[in-house]
């Protein structure tokens, strides 16, 4: 299935691209609002609690202080488990595993619309729309379904067919 | 519901969106621990002589181009006659031109924790020999790319894409239409312009065409009356073979695909010879590893000049075909 003509893709969801620069903590994952991917933007559960959810959980107004960080790719690693079994074969990020989130540098996360042009703005959706879940990041505003991240940019040009691009986080 | 793309790799049972590289895998299932790795092809050894004793302390590679002049006794062009008793013998000059393009440096590193190398060892396929595959692959089609079409982003132009070669549109229709006559005559016109445009010292050696028309001529016969493929009759019988002495070597080539004006399909022909056109580059080398926390990095570096055409004249490309 795999084979390619010209240039292979630019990333994998999640993937740390220049480690060097880069800060990954560990952090538990939240049984609601679990991120379904990779390269996903985390906050934290509040209330007492720092286990981590996807960003834009539960409806809620989140704002720019919410973002923590982009949930990076561990590999290899064990998948989540499937709703109703113990078999860990599903498709996610294991909730009963330690994760590493990138709370700053240089990570891939998707770009389903819009074109990332380097150091122009990111958003982050807080409200899922066509093609852009929870959590996902956009070079495009969508009104108040997309928050700006004041402290991350587009850290190269464009991005590959499978929407993969590069942010970079400061601190 | 909103479904953000994840597919990455898949598995029989089970479609893994996020590939972590560990799989679920039943009792009863053979599970082959070979790594198959992505398909890809480059050609850029088999079309382009490197360069040599380029290392990454340059920034340029730079070449002369030399003309020389002298004039005549009776015409400005023309022959220095003398006569037996004169002292005013006429002389030659010289001169050149100083070529220069950019020597760039580029790099990346393979990366892995301790535990995600023994995880990886555990399941017999390790990461290290999966990311150092990974990077040459990566490394490969860089410097394929580099060589035959150069990079949008600095700006360098290749192979097949140098705006300084006499390029144009052939005679006549594209390929999967044209007759074999006037295939052959619009190869015979590229092959002679090129030879001409050298003042008829160099006839160009090869002859690169896309995949599809490669494959086109290799299976039409040359005429009703005869019994060779058009691939075959052109080896043979271009003027190429007679004044090299050696068949013209055509080769199929990926990156002539919509290369031409319009995004035409593009021939090119030309010499691969360093001293006509070449390609500065330093190949890859690994620097000294280091260690952060429990993650393990090593960098490589490499450096990539763009095409050097020394005698431009020596290539030619033609669109449309």
């Amino acid at each position: 299935m795999t084979s390619y003509l010209y240039r292979a893709p630019a990333g994998i969801p999640g993937e740390v691209t220049r480690p060097d620069e880069t800060t990954v903590e560990p952090g538990i994952l939240s049984l609601d609002f679990t991120p379904a991917a990779y390269g996903l933007a985390l906050k934290t559960t509040g209330g007492g609690s720092t286990t981590f959810q996807t960003m834009g959980a539960a409806g809620t107004a989140d704002t720019a202080a919410f973002f923590y960080g982009v949930l990076s790719r561990i590999a290899p690693s064990v998948s989540s488990n499937v709703a109703g079994s113990n078999t860990y074969a599903g498709a996610g990020p294991n909730i009963i595993s330690t994760q590493g989130i990138v709370t700053r540098g240089y990570v891939n996360v998707l770009c389903p619309t819009g074109t990332p042009i380097r150091g122009n703005n990111v958003f982050v959706v807080v409200v899922a729309y066509a093609n852009q879940p929870i959590g996902s990041f956009t070079a495009t505003i969508n009104g108040t379904n997309t928050v700006l991240l004041p402290n991350v940019i587009w850290a190269s040009d464009n991005k590959d067919a499978q929407n993969n691009a590069e942010i970079r986080i400061a601190r | 519901m909103t479904q953000i793309i994840k597919a990455r790799a898949f598995d029989s049972a089970v479609r893994t969106q996020d590939s972590t590289l560990a799989y679920f895998i039943n009792q009863l299932e053979n599970f082959e621990q070979k790594l198959h790795e992505p398909l890809y092809s480059v050609t850029w050894d088999r079309d382009i002589k490197l360069r040599s004793g380029v290392t990454l302390a340059y920034e340029l590679t730079s070449f002369t181009r030399t003309s020389v002049a002298g004039v005549g006794t009776q015409q400005a062009n023309g022959k220095p006659w003398l006569s037996a008793n004169s002292n005013t013998i006429p002389t030659v000059s010289v001169n050149g031109e100083k070529i220069a393009t950019p020597l760039r440096l580029l790099g990346r590193e393979i990366s892995y924790s301790s535990v995600e190398l023994e995880r990886s060892q555990l399941l017999g396929q390790g990461i290290d020999v999966a990311q150092m595959s990974a990077f040459n692959l990566m490394y490969q089609m860089d410097t394929d790319s580099q060589v035959y079409v150069g990079d949008v982003a600095t700006g360098d132009v290749g192979l097949v894409n140098n705006p300084i070669v006499a390029a144009g549109a052939v005679t006549g229709a594209e390929w999967d239409t044209a007759t074999p006559a006037t295939i052959l005559e619009q190869v015979n016109e590229l092959l002679t312009s090129v030879w001409a445009s050298s003042g008829y010292a160099i006839c160009p050696s090869e002859l690169r065409i896309p995949p599809q028309q490669y494959g086109l001529i290799s299976t039409k016969i040359v005429s009703t009356a005869g019994n060779v493929s058009i691939l075959q009759y052109l080896a043979q019988n271009s003027i190429a073979n007679n004044i090299n002495g050696r068949p013209l070597n055509i080769q199929p080539l990926k990156w002539l695909v919509g290369a031409g004006e319009g995004d035409t399909d593009r021939m090119m022909a030309y010499t691969n010879n360093e001293d006509f056109v070449r390609f500065p580059m330093v190949p890859v080398r690994r620097e000294t590893a280091y260690y952060q926390g429990i993650r393990f990095i090593a960098p490589y570096i490499w450096g990539f000049g763009s095409i050097e055409f020394v005698y431009p004249e020596t290539v030619g490309y033609r669109d449309g075909i």
